[in-house]
């Protein structure tokens, strides 16, 4: 278990090395920051002095290295827009975003494992094709129009729930749902084929003959072997739900870093764009690493390896 | 003597005949209904949109659609807020959308495919290496990564082809690793290696064609999937700048009028998912006839 | 007694001697029919099964792969697919008839009365869970045991089985052990609640040579220790040989002969018996001689030949055996089979 974790570890730390080059080397195609930070009437001179001030008058893999130093310092650098270090920027919204993504996580994989478990056991029913076929439906929907429609359903027509802030618990609804539905899917699909894959397995002939209850074979065997399947794309679910989570943030007008991000990106400030990215990345680098430790939990062969 | 010669003909003709339409009633006929009007409007748009979609009528704004009060069927979808007819705008978009989807998916089709076949076939370091860089790709949230794109490199089609290549080559690569590690090991490859082939030779002979199949089945999901990470980069507006038109864009523009003119967003949106829906039931569709044909082989 | 016999019989203590006239197990004229792929015929995939099964004694059946030996076993536990059906027939269980009862009372016979043990050791286990969770189970279940007397009844299982260091091994996932330690863990899990009827389907099959010996004689032992009545589905005579007391043939579904082993072996009436005690290997004699093979396929379910299913196999078939189906016919000292010529032969 303990080699497994650390073998885990050193992946994911090769990971978080090759984001920061991506976003690194991205950044640097974003153009001559020199350009934005001189005065428009500024000579050849003052150029060349912004520049070695900047550090990019050495080579690249130098300028990578300086980069990383004041990452690791926790120096992302400074935004334009506000004056403000774009660490404390991009940490003063995260919450908001991890809180999105992580509750549509929570609810999708607890959702979808559900539905899984009924659509397989009701297999061919018309619950069966019912659930699926509302599923794959909002599979297809992109999640900002799915939220628009959440809104003019529930909040224009009905009006029973909020459209948009972050107040109260009501607020959160229509984002969740939102950004869940195609996670949802997903995680049902997943569940459903390997449910019933491990319902015709030789073990559970065997626990019937023992006489086991089948509510005893379905939640404890059959479950906790489909969920193996099911772990392993946890983590990229998380993944896309914090990505999804960035951009349902602004239909709903959730303070989060998706609003941060693309105001950003209209004020071309290109320091919260990276801190942004960095951040959000790392935090789903962890817990996929965090899944990777369920992983190890739910099967012994792995925990032995 | 020449009409009973024919005759025999004629009667094997019609089993074939019989055979051809029956093939034709297992079709997929409900996807390619939702594929088939992207695919017409893309590339006839021009002939059949009822107005021009650049026409503007601000005498007739935010007009619903036809069956609602206040509707009229000349507008069939209702018109947007310059008053320019839905109907004919979706049909405009649906020309950047399809040639969106079908280059970035076609592009990273041909990175992916690349980078699966060379890491499952040759293995050992060079697969590490590559597999490495798919986990840093599936780490990074699409959306993140679309903005860094964005930011880097300004927004406009490039950058949407560019993103879809840059979020996608990942899935195929990952595939058909999986795949070229399993033919890897077929008796056929290990023959032709005993009879000295070169690489090139096994792959493009023995390798390529075996993955063909799931090529087509990847290609068919990724299309769809592509026009709805399209819409999303056009959501952000990092894509198409208007007076250019496209789905993603339409929502993204049509968003002020929900509560006042829902038909703006909604029927861009609903043309989406129905084509990523219809993308999805072809691909599944094709998944399950190919592999019924292999498992006939 | 060896020290493991001893070890078991102070566990389970032995069940009161029924009657030896009284079988425990009695199926009568058992018929199930299988719903074919496409969904439109049905198949007659056992056909007619009958036999008697005292305490203490062993069934073989015998046949190739697809004449109905298993489905035969999983209707007496009542585990048969959903695609099939019983279509006729009874199986009477010390008195009671197993085919007239519901899910929920099989499901309080089975693991407690009767009890399987399938092929393949290596996933008859849920990898996930230890061995001594899995064979806590049916000790939980059916006895309600718990705590220390659960511990002890483990372990002591395990010992029956003779598995060494058991309390170590309980502990262990099914991933930690060879087939032949997996195989004994499913007899002891089996074994768990003392069981009358033991039903093993070709419980050797998976297994390497040694452990194949072993455990014969570890469910030899387990039937005498305990007086089981013991069902062995194989498709192998030399199982049958060391193991049973009586031997049952199927044919496409039907019984084609069935009597006491040394009888079957020495005197087999009927061809197909004959042609399948001719097919084993001979180690010592007939060196230079040829294996000898069944001509032909097993028949077709869907189209059976009117007459004798084996008849366009048989080397000595008669005109009268694509006519009519022969029936089971008394050979005397409880042997029967079902030829037109079993009389002759």
């Amino acid at each position: 278990m303990l080699f497994y974790f650390f073998r885990r570890l050193g992946r994911a730390l090769v990971t978080i090395v090759g984001i920061s080059v991506i976003v690194f080397v991205v950044a640097r195609l974003s153009g001559d920051p020199t350009l934005q930070l001189a005065p428009e009437d500024a000579t050849p001179e003052e150029l060349a002095q912004i520049r070695s001030e900047l550090g990019l008058d050495k080579p690249i893999w130098m300028q990578y290295v300086v980069f990383v130093e004041h990452v690791a310092q926790g120096d992302f650098g400074t935004s334009i827009r506000y004056q403000q270090p774009a660490l404390s920027l991009v940490l003063s919204v995260l919450p908001a975003t991890l809180q999105l993504g992580l509750s549509a996580f929570v609810l999708s994989t607890i959702v979808g494992v559900l539905l899984g478990v009924v659509t397989a056991l009701k297999r061919d029913t018309w619950i069966d094709s019912g659930l699926r076929g509302v599923v794959v439906v909002g599979q297809a929907a992109p999640s900002f129009w799915l939220g628009m429609m959440l809104i003019l359903l529930f909040s224009v027509e009905l009006q029973w729930l909020p459209s948009s802030g972050r107040m109260s618990l009501a607020h959160m609804v229509l984002p969740t749902m939102a950004l869940a539905l195609s996670s949802v899917a997903v995680v049902l699909r997943l569940t459903r084929s390997a449910m019933l894959e491990t319902m015709s397995a030789d073990y559970i002939r065997f626990l019937r003959s023992k006489g086991m209850s089948k509510s005893l074979i379905v939640w404890k065997h059959a479950l906790r072997n489909a969920s193996i399947p099911v772990i392993a794309v946890l983590g990229l679910q998380l993944s896309y739900l914090i990505g999804g989570a960035v951009i349902v943030e602004t239909v709903f007008n959730w303070p989060g870093v998706g609003r941060l991000m693309v105001e950003a990106l209209n004020a071309r400030d290109f320091a919260v764009i990276q801190a942004g990215a960095l951040l959000v990345s790392f935090f789903t680098v962890g817990a996929n690493l965090l899944v990777d430790l369920l992983f190890g939990l739910v099967d012994p062969r792995i925990r032995y390896e | 003597m020449t009409g009973e010669i024919a005759l025999p003909n004629r009667g094997a003709a019609w089993p074939r005949v019989v055979k051809w339409a029956s093939g034709l009633q297992r079709l997929p006929w409900l996807a390619i209904l939702m594929i088939a009007p992207v695919l017409i409007f893309g590339v006839f748009g021009p002939w059949i949109w009822p107005h021009d979609p650049a026409l503007i009528d601000l005498a007739n704004t935010k007009q619903p659609p036809a069956w609602l009060d206040g509707g009229d069927w000349s507008h069939l979808l209702g018109t947007d807020s310059f008053g320019r007819d839905l109907f004919s705008t979706l049909i405009d978009g649906a020309r950047v959308t399809l040639i969106v989807a079908v280059v970035g998916t076609l592009g990273s089709a041909l990175i992916g495919v690349t980078i699966g076949l060379v890491a499952g076939f040759y293995g050992g370091r060079v697969d590490a290496l590559l597999m490495q860089l798919a986990d840093v790709k599936m780490s990074i949230p699409a959306t993140l990564l679309i903005i860094l794109l964005g930011g880097a490199i300004g927004a406009g089609l490039a950058t949407i082809v560019i993103s879809i290549v840059v979020l996608f080559w990942a899935s195929f690569a990952r595939v058909i690793r999986g795949q070229t590690l399993t033919l890897r090991e077929r008796g056929y490859v290990s023959l032709a290696r005993v009879a000295n082939c070169s690489d090139y030779w096994i792959i493009t002979r023995h390798i390529l064609p075996n993955l063909l199949g799931t090529c087509i089945v990847l290609i068919t999901i990724q299309l769809g999937r592509a026009i709805v990470t399209e819409a999303g980069i056009s959501f952000l507006g990092l894509g198409v700048q208007p007076p250019d038109s496209a789905w993603g864009l339409m929502v993204s523009q049509g968003r002020t009028f929900l509560a006042t003119a829902w038909w703006i967003p909604a029927f861009p949106g609903l043309a989406i998912t129905l084509t990523c829906l219809g993308s999805n039931l072809l691909g599944d569709w094709l998944r399950d006839a190919l592999d019924a044909r292999a498992s006939l082989l | 007694m060896s020290k493991a016999d001893a070890m078991a019989a102070k566990v389970l203590p032995l069940m009161p001697e029924p009657t030896p006239s009284e079988p425990l197990v009695e199926v009568r004229d058992l018929r199930i029919q299988l719903r074919s792929r496409d969904g439109a015929r049905l198949l007659n995939v056992v056909n007619g099964v009958s036999f008697p099964l005292h305490r203490g004694r062993t069934l073989g059946i015998v046949g190739e792969s697809g004449c109905g030996k298993s489905t035969t076993a999983l209707a007496l536990m009542g585990l048969l697919p959903g695609s099939a059906r019983v279509a006729g027939g009874q199986v009477q269980f010390a008195g009671e008839n197993l085919l007239a009862k519901s899910e929920k009372e099989m499901r309080e016979l089975r693991g407690a009365k009767i009890s399987m043990i399938f092929q393949d050791p290596m996933v008859a286990l849920d990898p996930l869970f230890t061995i001594g969770d899995q064979l806590a189970e049916p000790l939980e279940r059916h006895l309600k045991l718990s705590g220390a007397a659960l511990r002890e009844r483990q372990v002591s299982l395990l010992q029956a089985v003779s598995i060494p260091s058991p309390e170590t091994r309980l502990g262990q996932y099914p991933h930690q052990m060879s087939g032949g330690m997996l195989q004994r863990v499913v007899g002891a899990i089996a074994i768990a609640c003392n069981p009358a009827l033991l039903i093993a389907d070709e419980p050797t099959t998976a297994l390497d040579p040694t452990a194949q010996a072993q455990f014969l004689d570890l469910l030899a032992r387990l039937r005498d220790t305990y007086q089981l009545a013991l069902i062995v589905v194989t498709h192998d005579f030399g199982v049958t040989a060391r193991l049973c007391d009586d031997v049952l043939v199927m044919y496409a579904g039907s019984v084609v002969e069935r009597g006491p082993v040394r009888e079957i072996f020495d005197h087999p009436r009927h061809p197909y018996t004959q042609a399948l005690l001719a097919a084993i290997p001979q180690a010592q004699e007939d060196r230079q001689g040829r294996l000898r093979t069944i001509e032909g396929q097993p028949p077709d379910l869907a189209r059976l030949p009117q007459g004798c299913a084996f008849a366009p196999r048989c080397p000595n078939v008669r005109p009268k055996c694509h006519e009519l189906p022969p029936p089971l016919r008394e050979m005397g000292d409880g042997h029967v089979a079902s030829c037109w010529r079993a009389g002759e032969v």
